[in-house]
């Protein structure tokens, strides 16, 4: 589905992401995991079309990416809501059709990421948590086909993180979406991800590379997540050590 | 909160509808004004609002051009605030050179009063979008023009507003003083400089004050503005 082929990225002299080489299949969630600094906010920028890679090609269904397009959508970390449109203004931004058919799907989405109550609300009336839920079915609502996430919960409180997580699953549950998911949080990884690439710290390459299969229901005490998270983080430890 | 504000609002109310209470009798009972008063106001508001308008129109399309280009906005910001540092009233005598006395020469000191002001303010508005909202419109399919106008310029309100609010007091300061020096023979201005020549200090007085009130029930205008703006959507402290 996405074609990411040798693809490096240097900002003037500074190398950032090395020599990336990966594929994202159909359907699949896939998470880029790595420290701070590292590339993979801009693996994501590229994916989505906002910034063009020095070397190397992304590929959608085998065409080259040359701009932002509506068949990706992305959600931000600060959630990049229009503060003049209301809860169901934005929701509204992306979608084509006249007033009625707008505002119908908008609110099949925003009943979706549980917000029909605050439809008319301005988004700086609303708590992280909730801002995140909008600009989720702001991406969603214009029904594109792969859909780029950003830490996008990054800036929340432990305990709304964890329900995020959840809810994400359930909302996505309903939909045949491809997702390329960037966050620095092992856990969050392991508790989403179909796959995983760990990126290094800069210039960034993939140094590690796992299939998440969780038998049974997701969380945070199941075995085979607690398995995974250990492997990962291990990964890490030892990799630090040649790092620094 | 909100109780709070309601009571500022009629504190407010209390204060402006006794001033102009006094002020109505004081005019009254002194015979400060004959009927012509209505046409002097009259005339002052409709070069005002002809003068504002254009200014806060062209300003705001002047900036949008001048932002497209990073060399012709660097090229220009120099120009506009050596324009704003001069004080519109010097404009007068120019103008009074080239249109000579006339409507257009009083339009034009209040259309330069707020013109690189809010050429000025809306720029800096332009300059500070927020990219991530520009990023969310391309992803969604916006073209640059529904950019510019769905996500640059109401995110630039708050930066805007400025503008308009300093437009709006330079503006009307700029009317009275083209009218005052000579450049028509109608209006606020030039009722104020004819009550000195005749000594009429309850008249000078007395335009003194709508000259205040005006101005303020104006600048009260844009806050009606700003409250329906950027205050509903959260922009207000950026």
């Amino acid at each position: 589905m996405i074609k990411i082929e040798k693809v490096s990225k240097d900002f003037e002299k500074l190398k950032v992401l090395d020599k990336i080489d990966v594929e994202i299949k159909k359907g699949e969630f896939f998470v880029i995991l790595g420290p701070s600094g590292c590339g993979k906010t801009t693996l994501l920028s590229m994916i989505a079309g906002f910034e063009k890679p020095t070397e190397g090609k992304i590929k959608i269904r085998d065409k080259e990416i040359n701009k932002p397009g509506r068949d990706r959508g992305f959600v931000f970390q600060d959630y990049a809501l229009f503060p003049w449109k209301t809860v169901l203004g934005n929701v509204m931004a992306g979608l084509k059709g006249n007033k009625k058919e707008k505002e119908e799907k908008a609110m099949y989405y925003i009943e979706k990421v549980g917000l029909k109550e605050f439809a008319n609300t301005y988004p700086h009336k609303l708590s992280g948590g909730m801002k995140q839920r909008v600009s989720l079915a702001r991406a969603l609502a214009y029904e594109p086909e792969i859909l780029l996430m950003d830490e996008p919960f990054g800036a929340l409180d432990a305990q709304t993180r964890k329900l995020m997580q959840q809810e994400l699953l359930n909302i996505l549950k309903d939909f045949d979406k491809t997702i390329v998911f960037v966050t620095h949080s092992v856990i969050e990884a392991v508790y989403l991800a179909d796959r995983v690439i760990v990126l290094s710290n800069r210039p960034s390459k993939i140094i590690y590379e796992e299939e998440i299969k969780i038998r049974g229901h997701r969380d945070y005490l199941n075995e085979d997540f607690l398995h995974y998270r250990e492997r990962i983080l291990h990964f890490l430890d030892t990799q630090t050590g040649i790092q620094e | 909160m909100g109780d709070e504000k309601k009571l500022m609002n009629k504190k407010r109310l209390i204060t402006i509808s006794s001033l102009i209470i006094i002020f109505i009798i004081y005019s009254i009972t002194t015979k400060a004004f004959d009927k012509n008063i209505f046409e002097h106001i009259g005339s002052s508001l409709y070069r005002m609002l002809i003068g504002y308008v254009l200014s806060v129109v062209l300003g705001i399309i002047t900036a949008i051009i001048l932002s497209s280009n990073k060399y012709i906005k660097m090229m220009f910001k120099p120009l506009i605030s050596f324009m704003m540092s001069i004080p519109t009233i010097t404009w007068v005598p120019v103008l009074l050179i080239i249109t000579g006395i006339s409507n257009t020469t009083v339009i034009l000191a209040i259309f330069l009063g707020s013109y690189f002001t809010i050429i000025y303010n809306t720029l800096d508005g332009l300059e500070n979008v927020d990219q991530n909202l520009i990023r969310a419109a391309k992803i969604m399919g916006y073209n640059p023009i529904k950019i510019l106008t769905h996500v640059s310029i109401p995110d630039s309100f708050n930066h805007i507003i400025v503008g308009l609010k300093l437009g709006i007091s330079y503006s009307w300061r700029a009317l009275v003083g083209a009218e005052m020096l000579g450049a028509a023979n109608m209006g606020l201005g030039y009722l104020i400089f004819t009550a000195r020549q005749f000594y009429n200090l309850n008249r000078a007085i007395s335009t003194l004050i709508i000259i205040g009130l005006l101005g303020y029930l104006m600048s009260r205008l844009i806050i009606i503005i700003e409250k329906n703006t950027i205050d509903k959507w959260g922009l207000a402290d950026d």
